[in-house]
């Protein structure tokens, strides 16, 4: 008996000693972190990376007055709660992330030159500031995470740095990114749409202009060194003459407008190739505007000017429109190319538009830019998303000129505004015309950058840095003048001038004690206790 | 002994390729090879082939065409060809010409059992190797079709035609070595222990290939497509996995029984150095009726047995787990268009779990058996109580992490519950047999530590500390608004919300309604509603037979169990090209103010956030099988040389009763959480005969 257990505890022992075979296993068809970050291919192919967070199509244009959807919108009318999470939060340390361990991993490939290297090290510089400045402009001071986090950093519980922090590093960011950076005529047509010097700068005077401006307008902190930033980055790319303007503004949203010979877009978000090769597609033009997910408001459509120059409040061509084609008679003609209007091209199923479909274009109005009947069709548009246009740089050079000096010279209008001006088939800009019209230079500045920016999702950003969206957004949410002749029979409301009303003042607030910044999710919240709420959130 | 069978199933779509064949093939042989030495061989083959749509059936798919996309337009253009006038639904050209998914499976699976027994006395001795060769072969072919207006295609499905291939080989090799060995001291002691091993090696190999844009739109194969787009890709997974393991197992006269086992086992898909770990159990039993005191005193108790055991396991990583989680891996995609080209790039996407480790499940049971009337009466009664710790859990990391978050070995679940089983045979007369049979069992459980995950979100949560798995989260209802002034007075819900919109209650009188922090402290205006996971499982089973009559009734069904289905799939017009249901026209209207439904308009989401309103309660009972049989007797069958002939009626899932109220006949009480447009639930009936010879 004593014995059998004997023989069975030492069979035991024996069976747990043993491991007869090895079970370790690797991976056969993924490449691992240490093997990787040899050669510049390496590089390229993890740089590459960061450009599948370029900025894509969407419809932020709704947060604002000039558009709206099917559905009124928390942002714009003032009725969001904090969210419990957000992509707004998340997906830009997703990029910084990215970046960052780019940033930190690049200078093991010891075999590749040490500017090719820095090349994309400033790539990933470029997009960390990118993502930066999305977050800041949404929730001001967030943590500045600068490295690559495990789940045991405790960066992760560490409080928000101050705004200014985050200027400060985004700047840094860009300057050795504009330093290191290829031009575009360097990048070529190979390695077009990659970030080239002159997008770094442009980028650069677009963050400061945001940054200059808010403090200038909300009193918080000194905007001179960030207007003189705008500035002087604005003035770089022009002087560097690698862009300009493209010759037609409707085409430049179109396949006219596509690849390197439309020198105008610095930073674009690239679809392609074929449509036999549908490597990246959106379905912008029929998903969002035709099914209504964003249509023009009327104080967009109010705010263009009559070609000689002059808002319709102040310009003797303007006359009251009887059809809704007389709404663009005389006018600017990028409101033609941003609006559809009667006789343009529409759809498979209607191939010229007469007016809009109300149960869609809740306005009545409906967007243009990027229209495309083929791509309504196919559902699979190709047309590049401009993310940063050559227009945008002469904008900031000319209101960052103006806010430095409170006046701007007739040349430097020349220079920026007027050149906009010509492509629209719209009479000058000049002080002249200002004092003599009894206008003022900023509203004026601001008007064209509204007009030339329209349906590119600027507004929003542009009434929170002026601090006018307290004004603006509780205003009603108004459409197309009904006109009873051309419009089916529609249950719509109107105002008592028969203006289409989509949404009433009444459901429209603004606080500006809590609407400047935006609520961080509720969940970052309890997961780092560190960080506290912004204000009225 | 050889068998063969087939089966085939058509699937619910009349047009296009929908169905199901099987055929398997089933070998068995045991030679005796000498005195001690057996071999047991078993060799199966199957063969599967499925055929269906290439397009997808669910959510935004072929089902939702049918029952949800604006039909008022037909099918076809008065010439005869497909209609693609306005948003027409397009299902019937789809399904028709659209193309195909073939799915072909190969099995091949064998077990061989190679078997020494009493080489000495009491001791046999076993080595069973089990392969599986199993190739499966994917072709789906994306056909174009031209959609026409009146005179003119206005659109195409599928404007592109491709053309896909997959090749996927798993083979599986599973090795076990066991030595067993009984033996008695004495009369009344015995012994048995078992040593064994274990090895499992699985390696799957994939090859995935597409071309686009074939020259032919009817004779699709790689070899016509657009070289431009052709693309490739392989996927080989592999693990391993060992074991060790011994049971010793005392008896004592059948009164007393005990168990212990404990094993060690090692996996490949975790870190090195943490991939063994040890797992103990044990069990006693107690036969009491085998007592010598017991039989006298309590004679209409046939059995009394306890039983209680406790043990350990390491936990089932294997579906959460992927087989190198471990690893700093890169993945790469070519999504990207640069410089007007297909790019490429290389990405993290996650950080490694470098220290992935086995979850540990403990399970501590006390049961027990009872036999009354010399068991015509039979019940088991079990009561558990589990705790799966060291759970893999993701971690809940601040988003500044950037990245999905590693998982840790760190979450602890405690799941209890019990069963009872009762049934009851016996014959009346000398012909009809009868047997019934009852069971219900019940398992809660609730989640004790998972890395401090606390955030309730409205709606479905499946990790919240300190609740049940698999919540269900809303806001409390209070009927419809009746009036603009209602709306007024009551706290903000939406800025569309007027008269006939579902009324939230502000439970937290904060004057707005809202999800609080959004954590267990403080969740707002949400109330709890409950878990999907079902609770009070039941089955009962009559059966009986009569001179060669049949007879068997399967009932089957859920006590309690919440269920939100897809707000889209709910709601009557969230957008303007959803047609409503028949249940949609019951809607508020100041005449019908307890209707079912709201009052209707385009996008209105508000009427549909989760509320108990739309939490539907998906308890059941359904008759999940019945049958009805005749055995032809013998004395006729036999004369045409068939031993055994029996004809049969056999319904599955014929009657249901569920508590969806209004909802029966839109879901079923066992449709999955938040699928749009599921693939609707089948009762099927069947006559068959049966014949042996």
């Amino acid at each position: 008996m004593r014995k059998t257990f004997k023989y069975i505890s030492y069979s035991f022992a024996l069976l747990l000693g043993l491991s007869a075979c090895d079970v370790t296993r690797l991976p056969e068809t993924a490449i691992s972190d240490d093997t990787f970050w040899r050669s510049e291919s390496d590089l390229k192919q993890a740089a590459n990376y960061l450009y599948t967070w370029m900025p894509a199509f969407n419809t932020d244009d709704n947060w604002s007055d000039d558009a709206i959807g099917l559905s009124a919108n928390g942002i714009s009318d003032g009725s969001r709660l904090a969210p419990s999470t957000d992509a707004s939060y998340n997906t830009p340390y997703q990029l910084i992330r990215a970046a960052n361990n780019i940033i930190e991993k690049a200078p093991r490939a010891t075999g590749v030159a040490t500017d090719i290297v820095d090349r994309y090290i400033a790539e990933a510089r470029f997009f960390r500031a990118m993502g930066y400045f999305s977050l800041v402009q949404r929730y001001g001071g967030v943590p500045l995470i600068l490295k690559t986090l495990t789940d045991e950093s405790p960066e992760l519980r560490e409080p928000a740095a101050t705004r200014a922090q985050i200027m400060e590093q985004m700047y840094q960011d860009l300057d050795f990114a504009a330093s290191k950076l290829q031009n575009p005529t360097q990048l070529g047509t190979a390695n077009y749409g990659r970030i080239s010097n002159t997008a770094a700068l442009a980028f650069k005077a677009r963050v400061a202009l945001f940054e200059g401006t808010r403090a200038k307008f909300h009193n918080d902190g000194d905007p001179i060194p960030h207007l003189t930033a705008a500035y002087n980055a604005a003035k770089a790319v022009i002087d560097s003459k690698q862009h300009d303007l493209f010759g037609n503004y409707f085409n430049l949203f179109q396949y006219e407008g596509e690849g390197r010979q439309n020198r105008e877009n610095i930073i674009v978000r690239q679809y392609g190739v074929s449509l036999t090769d549908r490597v990246a597609t959106h379905n912008y033009y029929r998903g969002s505007i035709e099914n209504g997910n964003t249509s023009p408001t009327k104080a967009l459509s109010d705010s263009y000017v009559m070609v000689d120059g002059l808002p319709i409040t102040k310009s003797p061509l303007y006359k009251t429109p009887t059809t809704t084609l007389e709404v663009f008679a005389n006018r600017d003609a990028r409101m033609s190319a941003t609006f559809m209007k009667r006789g343009d091209p529409m759809m498979t199923t209607k191939p010229i538009f007469d007016v809009a479909n109300l149960s869609f274009n809740k306005t009545g109005y409906m967007f243009r830019k990027f229209a495309n009947i083929d791509d309504w069709n196919t559902q699979a548009s190709l047309i590049d998303r401009p993310v940063l246009r050559y227009a945008e740089v002469l904008l900031i050079y000319a209101e960052a000129r103006f806010e430095l000096d409170s006046k701007i010279s007739d040349a430097d209008l020349d220079l920026t505004i007027n050149r906009l001006r010509a492509r629209a088939g719209v009479a000058k800009l000049t002080n002249d015309l200002v004092t003599t019209n009894g206008l003022t230079m900023r509203e004026e500045i601001r008007r064209e950058r509204r007009s030339e920016l329209a349906q590119e999702g600027f507004r929003y950003w542009d009434l929170i840095r002026w601090k006018t969206a307290e004004i603006e957004l509780p205003k009603p949410i108004l459409g197309i003048y009904f006109f009873k002749s051309e419009f089916p029979p529609a249950t719509v409301n109107l105002t008592p001038d028969s203006f289409i009303l989509v949404q009433a003042t009444s459901f429209r607030k603004f606080d500006p004690a809590r609407d400047y910044l935006w609520p961080l999710p509720i969940n970052e919240i309890s997961l780092n206790p560190a960080l506290k709420q912004n204000p009225g959130w | 002994m050889v068998s063969a069978g087939y089966y085939e199933k058509q699937g619910v779509f009349k047009v296009g390729p929908d169905n199901n064949k099987r055929f398997n093939l089933r070998f068995n042989l045991g030679t005796q090879l000498t005195k001690h030495l057996s071999l047991d061989t078993r060799l199966t083959y199957t063969l599967e082939k499925t055929r269906s749509a290439s397009t997808t059936i669910n959510e935004g798919g072929i089902l939702y065409q049918i029952y949800r996309l604006r039909t008022r337009t037909p099918f076809f253009t008065p010439e005869g060809r497909y209609s693609g006038a306005g948003s027409a639904a397009t299902a019937y050209a789809e399904l028709e010409s659209g193309g195909y998914n073939n799915l072909d499976k190969n099995y091949f699976d064998g077990t061989f059992t190679l078997k020494a027994a009493d080489i000495v006395k009491g001791l046999t001795l076993r080595a069973v190797a089990g392969t599986q060769f199993r190739p499966e072969n994917r072709n789906a072919f994306l056909r174009t079709v031209p959609l026409w207006g009146r005179t003119s295609i206005l659109r195409y499905i599928n404007q592109v035609n491709s053309y896909r291939v997959t090749r996927d080989l798993t083979r599986n090799l599973n090795l076990q070595f066991l030595a067993d060995y009984n033996f008695k001291i004495g009369d009344k002691h015995s012994f048995s222990v078992l040593g064994g091993y274990q090895w499992e090696d699985s390696r799957f190999e994939s090859v995935y290939t597409q071309a686009n844009n074939l020259v032919s739109n009817d004779l699709p194969t790689l070899s016509l497509g657009d070289d431009a787009t052709k693309s490739n890709s392989e996927t080989i997974r592999t693990y391993a996995f060992q074991s060790v393991f011994g049971r010793f197992n005392y008896n004592y006269a059948d009164k007393y029984l005990f168990e212990a086992t404990v094993r060690q086992d090692e996996s490949s898909k975790l870190a090195p150095g943490l991939r063994k770990q040890v797992f103990p159990s044990a069990s006693v039993g107690w036969n009491v009726h085998r007592e010598a005191w017991f039989g006298n005193s309590l004679g209409f108790i046939s059995e009394l047995k306890l039983r209680g055991s406790w043990g350990r396991l390491g936990g089932a990583l294997g579906s959460t787990l992927g087989v190198y989680d471990y690893l700093n891996q890169l993945s790469r995609n070519s999504n990207l268009v640069l410089g007007d080209v297909r790019t490429s790039y290389i990405g993290q996407t996650f950080i490694p779990s470098a220290a992935l480790s086995w979850e540990t499940i403990e399970t501590t049971n006390g049961g027990i058996d009872l036999g009354f009337f010399q068991n015509h009466l039979q019940a088991n009664f079990d009561y558990y109580v589990k705790y799966n710790r060291n759970m893999l859990t993701p971690q809940q990391l601040p988003a500044t992490i950037g990245i999905s978050t590693p998982r840790k070995n760190n979450g602890e679940l405690k799941s209890w519950g019990w069963e009872l089983d009762l049934r009851y045979r016996d014959r009346i007369g000398k012909d009809f047999n009868y047997n019934i049979s009852f069971n219900l069992s019940d398992n809660q459980n609730k989640l004790i530590n998972f890395s401090g995950r606390r955030v309730i979100n409205a709606g479905f949560n499946n990790l919240i500390e300190g609740y049940p798995i698999n919540t269900l989260w809303g806001y409390q209802t209070a009927g419809y608004f009746t009036s603009a002034d209602e709306v007024k007075a009551s706290a903000f819900q939406d800025n569309r919300t007027g008269a006939g919109d579902v009324k939230y209650v502000d439970r937290n009188g904060d004057g707005r309604l809202t999800v609080g922090k959004g954590n267990v402290d403080d969740y707002g205006d949400l109330v709890y509603l409950g878990t999907t996971q079902p609770r009070y499982l039941f089955g009962a089973t009559l059966g009986f037979d009569w001179k060669g009559f049949d007879f068997l009734a399967f009932f089957q069904g859920v006590g309690q169990r919440s269920f939100r289905p897809n707000p889209e799939s709910i709601a009557p017009r969230l957008v303007t090209w959803k047609q409503p249901l028949a249940i949609h026209s019951d809607y508020w209207t100041p005449e019908n103010p307890d209707a079912l439904y709201p009052r209707p308009f385009t996008g209105a989401t508000h009427n549909y956030l989760a509320s108990d309103k739309w939490t539907l309660d998906a308890k059941y009972m359904r008759l999940k099988n019945l049958q009805v049989g005749y055995t032809i007797p013998s004395k006729l069958t036999q004369k045409v040389k068939v031993d055994r002939a029996r004809v049969f009626f056999s319904g599955q899932d014929l009657f249901t009763i569920s508590g969806l109220g209004a909802f029966q006949g839109y879901y079923d009480p066992e449709t999955r959480n938040g699928v749009e447009n599921d693939y609707p639930f089948f009762a099927t009936a069947s006559v068959g005969l049966n014949v042996s010879f």
